[in-house]
């Protein structure tokens, strides 16, 4: 007894430290700039529900993640890890925090991404500095340009262009998807505004602040244009668009969050891909009815126990470690294009009724052989005791 | 005996180290050669680009290779017999590790050696050669085709010569590039010879010795050469001059009349005395002309000056006076003014296009193309703008006013904005005023006479209270240019001559000693101040003083502009954070150090990231010390206590975790690095990294010692 309340404690204090860390950077990164631009923007409220909510939700989440992940090789020793009791504790503990998290406060995530919340300009770009702007992607494209463009770009570019455009069946246009990502959206503009497919503008902005950008210098390519103060609008793609008169007409030029271009930092590729599966990791939890996402949350603390103690070998303490740390990576990787592709493939192959219980069957299948595994893990293990 | 044992764990300790960073090398080769692209890189750059791109990975992965190190010798390989010394006792955990913690320290000067010099350097190679090659393939197929133009017999003639020239100066460029074969020496050989032929008889050659440097010496010697116009001309300078020989130089003057009348006996007396007037009227305009010439020198018009002495010098290339007056005012040109033929080879190198930067709070600058070309005379690499323009704002931040630079070369901390032709006095570019307010228009017209006024109007039309060019064709900036040089419209009156009201007033404010650093800049003639001299560095002096002093705001004049930038630092940077990171630290103070000269805005490149990057890369010295020490540490622990050679398998894996590991740290450091940096001033963001690796170093460290060698 004494030990399980030793490994529980233990199993408490890493989650909390995970948490306040993974809370701290995040809370850190979003809060900063938002407070230095204007000491006015101190409501407690907006911040509350802009910054402190969604980083709350994604370090709570993640945090009892990774800590069910170490749990199972560096709190527990070798001689418990086979048993089903030892993994029963913090599985209970985090479902009972999962469960409390939902019905106590349900948070309403939408589903784009689960940062920076809130219309304020300040989300959307920063002061100081001329920056490209990545115009509009083209919304059709010949067969003929697409294929030059296509050529002339690296695969990863080639596999996002041909991501974002499908073709015409009529007359074999390209045409650009509408349903995207917002990532994707900003990648993209990216590589065809360095292909030169779209214009070569440039902007600065002297001081921007929420409603507004002010002392704005916007370089076109066949003029410069100069204005005192704009006003900016913010569109149902999450965006923000830019309102710049031409003599009487109005032209908007929308842009995509900053975060979006940190992720687009080419040299950290996979660094970012593998945080922003964080985010990823944490939407199906909100994507769904609240029943089935404790459901899904019960399945995947479950199996993230079982094989993080699987691989724990005492004799070879390092490459035990080193597994793990690849299996996290794997699974963070892995994890959300798998559901990804389970619903596609029920929705499109299954009848109608298995379509309806999909999550209920995706349950009992996925924890069941995880339960088997655990068990039958555990008989061995007692009966080589016995021997 | 007893010293050769205590020395193994550390000569292991050496070897393994120097053995794994030789495995990187060679992993860093073949990466190289793995990415060499076949079509992309010509066959001479194999060599090179194979060793820069094998340098650049292996110091963009350097630290991996560390902490592979540190996992191989204390983890994987780690013998019993080094926790023991050689008499038997057991060794703590520093005697163990001290050759490492050595490696370490070693490890991270050359770390920020690589991060200053190597890595930058490498990349920027790189880039280099993909560059040249992209451009040699383009210059190619572009010299082919003039090639067949110039071939061509049924164009005229002339264009043939013209695309057979071009044709030479491509081919020529593309050798310069790379190693010409065969085929391009061929090329440059047939088409060398085919001009030679066409130009042979065209070319004429003065050849006047050295030694003759008096008139009546120069004189004497045509005279003895039979060339009697060219003596007449020196004869006629010597009589005109305060030379003693004046009765001499008049005899002689007129024995060459009498010899040119008895050469030319054939004529009757009043033809004869036609073609003597004519001759004596010839020589007369020379010599005024010279005069001319002289005075536009002094003046300082180095460029009409260069026309006259070139026209004289092509009608008779035996005035030396011609040679001297061109190659003077040549010379002064080639410093303070660009070249067409300059900006004709510049164009075939790559460039950037777009580029904005504020030249002060209301002046933005827009580059059309920025090109680096290298000048293959100097070796030295020179910096072209092409379409550029200054856009001049009100406090309002309305454009008032922009300014129209059809080319411009940067020359010691200035720019160049005259273009000029040496064969043609009509090609000559200089900035113009593309698009005006209504109200800075009139202002500028009070300066001019009526004739100028309908002149300029006619270049322009009026448009939502704007004068804009009606077009931006050659023809019409040329003229338009001329008109501006003329009646110095665009010229910042002050700077070149003053008058002395105007400049007491302009000094009432400052002090004595500040009075006599501008003055000493003029010197006083009649009612004016002028500028004793319109050399370049006299004038990048004076612009300084004047920063100082804030004399004058506008720093544009006729054909200079102060432009005090790095251009190697100015050229790379772009307008993200990305390719701040591989520059040096030591250039991205410097960079840093532009921004203090001007007010609130800076040159409007980013100014954020680049406090970010300068801590980041700070930061990132720091953090390759404290992963050293975690790793050495909890490798140590982890040992494996009895080594198998399945363990060999693993190799990859933890090379693939060390760098997921390597990236996420970087991309932690640089989102908060970023984040402060945009939010914070550099000092406060130095300030905040300093006392935050003050705290983690002593944290590690405390961690280090208190790690001990536990028992097996």
């Amino acid at each position: 007894m004494k030990y399980y309340t030793k490994i529980t404690m233990r199993f408490l204090l890493l989650q909390l430290i995970v948490f306040v860390i993974m809370f701290a950077y995040l809370f850190f990164v979003n809060f900063v700039p938002v407070v230095s631009c204007s000491y006015s923007f101190l409501d407690l409220k907006e911040i509350g529900s802009v910054i402190f909510l969604p980083s709350f939700c994604v370090s709570f989440l993640n945090s009892s993640l990774i800590s069910l992940f170490l749990y199972g090789f560096l709190i527990v020793d070798h001689e418990h890890s086979c048993l089903f009791s030892v993994k029963i504790i913090p599985f209970f503990i985090s479902l009972l925090f999962f469960i409390l998290f939902f019905c106590l406060w349900h948070p309403n995530i939408e589903n784009s991404s689960v940062h920076y919340k809130g219309n304020d300009a300040r989300f959307f770009v920063d002061s100081g500095a001329f920056f490209q702007y990545y115009g509009e992607p083209k919304n059709r494209f010949s067969q003929d340009d697409f294929e030059r463009i296509l050529s002339n770009v690296g695969k990863k570019d080639k596999e996002l262009l041909l991501k974002s455009y499908h073709q015409d069946r009529v007359n074999g246009d390209f045409l650009l998807n509408k349903e995207m990502f917002s990532v994707d959206r900003f990648l993209l503009r990216k590589c065809l505004s360095l292909n030169n497919e779209t214009e070569n503008i440039k902007m600065f902005f002297g001081r921007v602040e929420k409603y507004y950008v002010y002392d704005v210098v916007i370089s076109l390519p066949d003029k410069v244009l100069s204005f005192e103060k704009l006003a900016v609008a913010f569109n149902s793609y999450k965006e923000m668009d830019l309102l710049v008169p031409f003599g009487e007409e109005i032209k908007t030029f929308p842009f995509e969050k900053k975060q979006n271009a940190l992720f687009s930092n080419s040299r950290y590729a996979f660094a970012t891909a593998l945080i922003y599966k964080n985010n990823e990791m944490i939407l199906p939890f909100f994507n769904m009815y609240p029943l089935v996402s404790i459901g899904l949350w019960m399945v995947i603390t479950l199996m993230i126990l079982t094989f993080s103690g699987w691989i724990y070998i005492k004799e070879y303490p390092l490459i035990s470690v080193l597994f793990n740390f690849l299996l996290l990576i794997a699974f963070y990787l892995c994890v959300p294009p798998v559901l990804e592709w389970y619903h596609t493939i029920v929705r499109n192959f299954a009848s109608e009724s298995f379509v309806k219980l999909r999550y209920i069957i995706f349950f009992f299948v996925a924890s069941g052989s995880l339960f088997v595994i655990n068990i039958v893990r555990w008989l061995s293990y007692k009966k080589n005791k016995k021997i | 005996m007893a010293d050769k044992k205590d020395d193994t764990l550390a000569i292991d300790t050496y070897k393994a180290f120097f053995k794994i960073l030789f495995f990187g090398l060679v992993l860093s080769f073949l990466a190289a050669l793995f990415a060499y692209v076949k079509n992309k890189i010509h066959v001479d750059f194999f060599n090179t680009y194979l060793t820069y791109k094998t340098i650049y990975n292996f110091s963009a992965h350097f630290t991996i290779f560390v902490y592979f190190f540190l996992f191989c010798f204390y983890s994987l390989f780690f013998k019993k017999k080094y926790l023991l010394d050689y008499k038997g006792h057991r060794r703590s955990f520093y005697q163990i590790t001290s050759c490492g913690f050595n490696l370490i320290i070693l490890s991270l000067f050359f770390y920020f050696f690589v991060l200053e010099v190597v890595l930058p350097f490498s990349k920027e190679q790189c880039a280099d050669i993909v560059t040249k090659c992209r451009l040699s393939e383009e210059l190619l197929d572009k010299a082919e085709k003039l090639y067949e133009e110039g071939n061509n017999k049924s164009s005229s003639l002339y264009r043939q010569i013209a695309n057979k020239k071009e044709a030479l100066r491509i081919y020529e460029n593309y050798g310069r590039l790379v190693s010409a074969n065969r085929y391009v020496n061929e090329r440059i050989g047939d088409l060398r010879t085919d001009l030679y032929r066409i130009e042979y008889l065209a070319r004429k050659k003065s050849d006047i010795p050295e030694e003759l440097t008096t008139y009546e010496e120069l004189a004497d010697y045509f005279y003895s050469k039979e060339d009697y116009f060219s003596a007449w001309f020196y004869y006629l300078s010597v009589e005109k001059g305060p030379q003693a020989q004046k009765q001499l130089a008049r005899k002689r003057i007129e024995d060459i009349k009498q010899k040119i009348k008895y050469q030319n006996s054939l004529y009757t007396d009043e033809e004869l005395n036609l073609y003597m007037d004519k001759q004596t009227r010839k020589i007369q305009d020379l010599y005024t002309r010279l005069q001319k010439g002289e005075q536009l020198l002094n003046k300082g018009d180095y460029l009409s000056a260069y026309y006259v002495y070139n026209d004289i010098y092509n009608e008779n290339t035996n005035i030396r006076d011609a040679l001297n007056g061109s190659t003077k005012s040549l010379d002064y040109l080639q410093k303070n003014a660009v070249d067409i033929e300059e900006v004709e080879i510049a164009r075939s190198y790559a460039g950037k296009e777009n580029f904005m930067m504020f030249c002060n709070d209301n002046v933005v600058m827009k580059i059309g193309v920025l090109r680096k070309a290298i000048n293959v005379d100097l070796l030295v690499e020179q910096y072209f703008f092409f379409d550029t323009q200054l856009c001049y704002r009100d406090t309002a931040q309305n454009i008032t006013k922009i300014v129209y630079i059809p080319y411009a070369k940067v020359r010691k901390d200035n720019l160049l904005l005259l273009c000029y032709d040496k064969n043609d006095r009509e090609n000559i570019y200089s900035p113009v005023i593309e698009k005006i307010s209504k109200s800075e228009m009139t202002s500028l017209l009070k300066k001019v006479s009526e004739n100028v006024k309908a002149d300029l109007f006619s270049y322009y039309e009026l448009k939502d209270g704007f004068y804009e060019l009606r077009s931006k064709d050659k023809s019409t900036i040329r003229e338009l240019s001329k008109l501006t040089r003329k009646n110095k419209l665009l010229d910042n009156d002050g700077v070149e001559i003053i008058s002395v009201e105007k400049m007491t007033k302009k000094l009432q404010n400052l002090s004595n000693e500040a009075k006599n650093e501008v003055l000493a800049f003029y010197e006083q003639k009649g009612n004016n101040y002028v500028l004793f001299s319109k050399d370049l560095n006299v004038l990048s002096e004076l612009s300084k003083v004047a920063k100082k002093y804030n004399l004058w705001d506008n720093e544009l004049r006729e054909n200079l502009l102060s432009f005090p930038y790095d251009m190697s630092v100015l050229y790379r940077l772009a307008y993200d954070y990305e390719s701040a990171e591989d520059f040096s630290l030591f250039k991205l103070l410097d960079l840093r150090r532009f921004y203090d000269g001007f007010g609130e805005f800076d040159t409007g490149l980013s100014h954020s990231f680049i406090g970010a990057a300068i801590a980041c890369k700070l930061s990132k010295i720091f953090i390759f010390f404290y992963i050293c020490c975690i790793l050495l540490c909890m490798f140590f622990k982890l040992r494996v206590t009895e080594y198998n050679s399945w363990y060999l398998i693993i190799l990859p894996f933890v090379l693939i975790a060390l760098y997921v590991v390597v990236m996420l740290i970087n991309l932690f450091v640089t989102t908060f690095f970023n984040v402060l940096g945009s939010v914070f001033s550099l000092r406060s963001v130095f300030i905040a990294a300093i006392g935050i690796h003050f705290v983690l170093s002593f944290l590690i460290v405390c961690y280090t010692m208190s790690t001990e060698v536990d028992d097996e």
